[in-house]
């Protein structure tokens, strides 16, 4: 029980878990309906495959750098300077997505409970705890994630359970939706729903055994597939696509549907309960992660001390967004293509160049 | 007229004021600043030794002791004759603190009868007959039939044991003085406990005396292993105090961190076991009880023997138990003398009354400000039609009800028993009703303070109840401005904290988070005690079980 900061296997688990989570809580789903119709659980399916197939990948290619992560592997290939891009590009990724989901949720809560509530209040809020749990370290916010994850992801298990009574199966034909074109080729880009992958290049050496990073990207991503599944499909079969593209949260939807009885009817609120510890956890690793990137890339002996710059940094890229409509769009293109740019471009091939340089440096030795 | 002159004349005209006493501490102009030096003398004792001279030692200690004016302070002369010769010695104790029948009978009495043995003819012949003659050795051996006696070189051990209840016998030509253990002060016997009730268990709870305490223990544990080590805290008062562990259980750094601990506090006077809690916590910021305070010598004993740290005060009827995790203070002293499936389920409703005293409130308050979807149709309406003559907001309803409750509890502790319970009746009965009837609160409201109020009550732990109302109240005010958002801000943040609080380096939240080994490691929730194998894996025991597999061997036994 020393004070070590790395992380078990049940706590990376849920570390990469937590950011699917929230994917799925905001408008992934939604993207996923919109992009695909009624082939989204093929189409859900389709990439959930590739992504585990490029998971594999990933982790065959991280094999040979024991205890390295992206930006250490990005020295070794490029150097100094391909290191600091790297690290900026990332920093800059994560601060992005970061703010994006922030102000998504945030415009979401003031739609539905804080009417009068200016934005900016309830996004000092969303950033108040994580600044907390992030002066803690990551010992604390693995343990903090690991509490809630189950709570989580039994709260969307169980929104699906009681919202299958209302399941239509006729909403999943036709299978191929808008076409096969739509459904495997266009709707390959739909792989950004597992930018939680982005997380998985940093990971190792946060981990007790690094030994276990195979098992854990494979996991992680393997579940959340399922989830975003589980996600897609009941949505679809719950409400007709052409309702799922409202403003408000695509599975927020799906809450009022719930019925328990006479006694408990509207139960969207419990719901909305648990997503907000899960939007906490996300901003306090996004804010970890940063912290992390920005020490290995500058070298400065505490991160911690800038905690607070980067929240304001966070809450400032977070007001920058006019109303919610500018929101959605950079969620849904900016988003979806920088997402696909660099998790699954960039840091691919610098993986992969990585491995041929150290192939060729083993040949020479 | 005269009247309206008078008040004129007292208003406006000049009169001289009757000299008044007038006494401030701050400000007397003979201030005296006190030097180090001076600190020095009242606080610490010199180390300085014993003279020869009984005079000088008569001297040193009536100024040492401020005889003139100290009342209970016994200084008595007296001359013993040894070895044909006569010598002058005092003796001295403080009245009320020593036995004067043990004083009389067993010190005074043999020292200054007219000693008439001859060393030559007389004495028995030893084995090894000294042929010098040496008054400390003879005294010591002959003429003080005491069986705890000590003999001390400096005023400093001397002052220090005569404050705790001894007699020092001090004799000319020899510096040396004898210390004899005569404690005889009054103190309260051994009673049932007054906080921790419990039906089936033992029924005596600590008293103010440490010896007394330390007996109990020792008692229940009955084993050579069980070490109780003494030191002192305070500067002025050398407050006693006892470290007591299983030495072939407890981790051996766990008791070099209480010591260090213990014997590393610089403060002029310790009281009670509840300054020492305070003063030797990790968080002492923290709200949350960090150590486990109990007057059952039972539960100490049961903690011991679990691996832990038990500390007792001098003149404190509380034990203080280390390290203290946040499952221990939902424990009862009554779950171990139940059976596992009686206490689990009492376990099981302290933890709902925890989470309806610190959570309930806020979330009345959340669901009536924001979330008013979440209660069915026909509970709305009464809820708002019973709000509907309340004139304040809801909050200002809660806080007032919750301050009145936490002020009528207050007072039903401070009065007398008797009319503790009158007010008890009183507040929650009469001011309630009244209150309703005035409209100042709904009788919604009512039921939710009261519900809150009794799972307080539930809650075993004295000081975890005081952390939770604490927090209670930080609950409503965020439920108010937030709703749900904010209670989840609230959780999240407290989690954290107590995620990384730690009690003398064992996780708060132990053993789940984090999860320690699950083969082997306790639980909230209570095992058949025949299962219960292993000790607590957080507390790094030098033994791990505590049982074998099969501890019922009449049962399985391999004949059958």
């Amino acid at each position: 029980m020393g004070n070590i900061e790395k992380l078990n296997k049940f706590e990376a688990i849920c570390l990469i878990l937590v950011i699917i989570i929230n994917q799925i809580i905001l408008n992934l789903p939604n993207s996923i309906l919109v992009s695909t119709g009624s082939s989204s659980p093929l189409n859900t399916i389709y990439i959930s495959l590739i992504a585990i197939i490029f998971t594999f990948i990933v982790c065959k290619l991280f094999k040979k750098f024991t205890d390295k992560d992206l930006l250490d592997i990005s020295h070794f290939l490029g150097g100094k300077i391909l290191k600091t891009i790297i690290g900026i590009l990332y920093i800059i990724f994560f601060t992005f997505i970061t703010s994006i989901l922030l102000r998504y949720f945030s415009e979401t809560l003031k739609s539905i409970y804080f009417k009068d509530a200016p934005i900016i209040f309830i996004l000092l809020v969303f950033l108040v705890p994580p600044v907390i749990i992030n002066k803690f370290g990551l010992n604390i916010i693995s343990k903090v994630i690991l509490f809630f994850v189950p709570t989580l992801l039994i709260s969307l298990l169980f929104l699906i359970y009681t919202t299958a009574s209302s399941f239509d199966t006729s909403q999943i034909f036709p299978v191929l939706g808008y076409g096969v074109n739509e459904t495997f080729f266009a709707g390959l880009s739909n792989i950004f729903a597992f930018g939680g992958l982005a997380y998985i290049y940093f990971l190792k050496p946060l981990l007790k055994s690094p030994n276990e990073f195979k098992k854990i990207s494979i996991i992680s991503i393997a579940v959340s597939s399922l989830f975003l599944f589980l996600s897609v499909t009941s949505l679809l079969m719950v409400l007709p696509f052409i309702v799922s593209t409202d403003e408000t949260l695509s599975i927020y939807l799906l809450t009022k549907t719930v019925e328990l009885g006479r006694f408990l009817q509207r139960i969207d609120a419990v719901f909305i309960f648990f997503w907000i510890f899960a939007t906490l956890c996300y901003t306090s690793v996004n804010i970890f992660y940063i912290l992390n990137i920005l020490k290995k890339t500058t070298n400065i002996q505490n991160p911690q001390v800038m905690t607070y710059c980067l929240s304001a940094i966070i809450l400032s890229a977070a007001l920058l967004p006019k109303d919610i409509a500018e929101v959605k769009f950079l969620e849904a293109i900016i988003y979806k293509y920088s997402t696909i740019i660099l998790v699954f471009g960039i840091s691919f091939f610098i993986l992969l160049f990585a491995n041929i340089k150290h192939k060729k440096l083993c040949v020479r030795t | 007229m005269k009247n309206f002159i008078n008040l004129l004349s007292n208003v406006f005209l000049y009169k001289k004021s009757n000299p008044t006493h007038d006494f401030s501490l701050f400000e007397s102009p003979n201030e005296h600043t006190p030097t180090p030096n001076d600190i020095n003398d009242t606080l610490a004792l010199p180390e300085e030794n014993i003279f020869p001279n009984i005079n000088d030692n008569l001297n040193y200690l009536k100024v040492r002791y401020n005889s003139m004016i100290n009342s209970d302070v016994i200084i008595r002369n007296f001359t013993l004759v040894a070895n044909n010769k006569k010598y002058n010695a005092l003796l001295v104790c403080i009245d009320g603190m020593v036995n004067s029948d043990l004083i009389n009978n067993f010190t005074l009495k043999p020292l200054m009868q007219k000693n008439k043995i001859s060393r030559k003819k007389n004495l028995p012949t030893n084995v090894k007959q000294n042929n010098k003659f040496n008054l400390e050795t003879y005294l010591f051996n002959t003429l003080i039939p005491q069986n705890s006696i000590t003999k001390v070189t400096t005023f400093k051990d001397l002052i220090s044991q005569v404050n705790e209840g001894c007699c020092a016998i001090l004799v000319d030509t020899i510096s040396v003085s004898f210390v004899i253990d005569v404690k005889g002060f009054s103190a309260r016997s051994i009673s049932a406990p007054n906080n921790e009730i419990i039906i089936r268990g033992s029924q005596e709870a600590f008293v103010e005396k440490i010896r007394t305490n330390t007996t109990m223990l020792r008692r229940i544990i009955n084993n050579e292993n069980l070490i109780i080590e003494n030191t002192s805290v305070g500067k002025i008062t050398h407050t006693q105090v006892a470290i007591c562990y299983m030495k072939n259980i407890t981790n051996n750094d766990l008791v070099a961190e209480v010591k260090y601990r213990v014997n590393n506090l610089d403060i002029d006077s310790l009281v009670s076991s509840g300054q020492l809690e305070q003063l030797i916590q990790d968080n002492p910021s923290s709200a949350f009880p960090q150590m486990i305070a109990t007057e059952r010598p039972d539960k100490t004993a049961e903690h011991i023997l679990n691996g832990r740290v038990a500390i007792l005060v001098n003149g404190s009827p509380y034990a203080l138990i280390a390290p203290g995790i946040l499952i221990d203070y939902l424990s009862s002293p009554e779950d171990i003398n139940l059976k596992n499936q009686y206490s689990n389920l009492l376990k099981f409703l302290r933890i709902l009354a925890t989470l309806i005293t610190l959570l309930l409130p806020a979330i009345y308050i959340s669901t009536v400000t924001f979330h008013s979807e979440l209660l069915p149709t026909e509970l709305l309406f009464t809820i708002a039609a019973s709000r509907n003559s309340v004139p304040f907001p809801v909050i200002f309803e809660i806080l007032l009800m919750e301050i009145s409750f936490e002020l009528i509890r207050e007072a039903g502790l401070r009065v007398p028993t008797p009319l503790g319970t009158t007010i008890g009746i009183v507040g929650a009965l009469i001011l309630g009703e009244a209150a309703v009837s005035a409209s100042l609160v709904s009788p919604i409201l009512i039921i939710i303070v009261a519900i809150t109020g009794i799972c307080s009550f539930a809650i075993p732990d004295f000081s975890l109840s005081f952390a939770l109302r604490i927090f209670r109240f930080v609950y409503i005010i965020l439920g108010y401005m937030l709703g749900f958002l904010g209670l989840a801000l609230g959780l999240f943040i407290q989690l954290a904290i107590l995620s990384n609080l730690k009690s003398f380096g064992v996780p708060y939240l132990a053993p789940y988070i984090p999860t320690t080994n699950k083969s082997n490691s306790i639980s909230y929730f209570l095992k058949p005690i025949w299962k219960d194998e292993y000790r607590p894996d957080f507390l790094n025991t030098k033994r791990k079980k505590q049982e074998p597999e099969i501890s019922l061997k009449w049962k399985y036994t391999k004949g059958k």
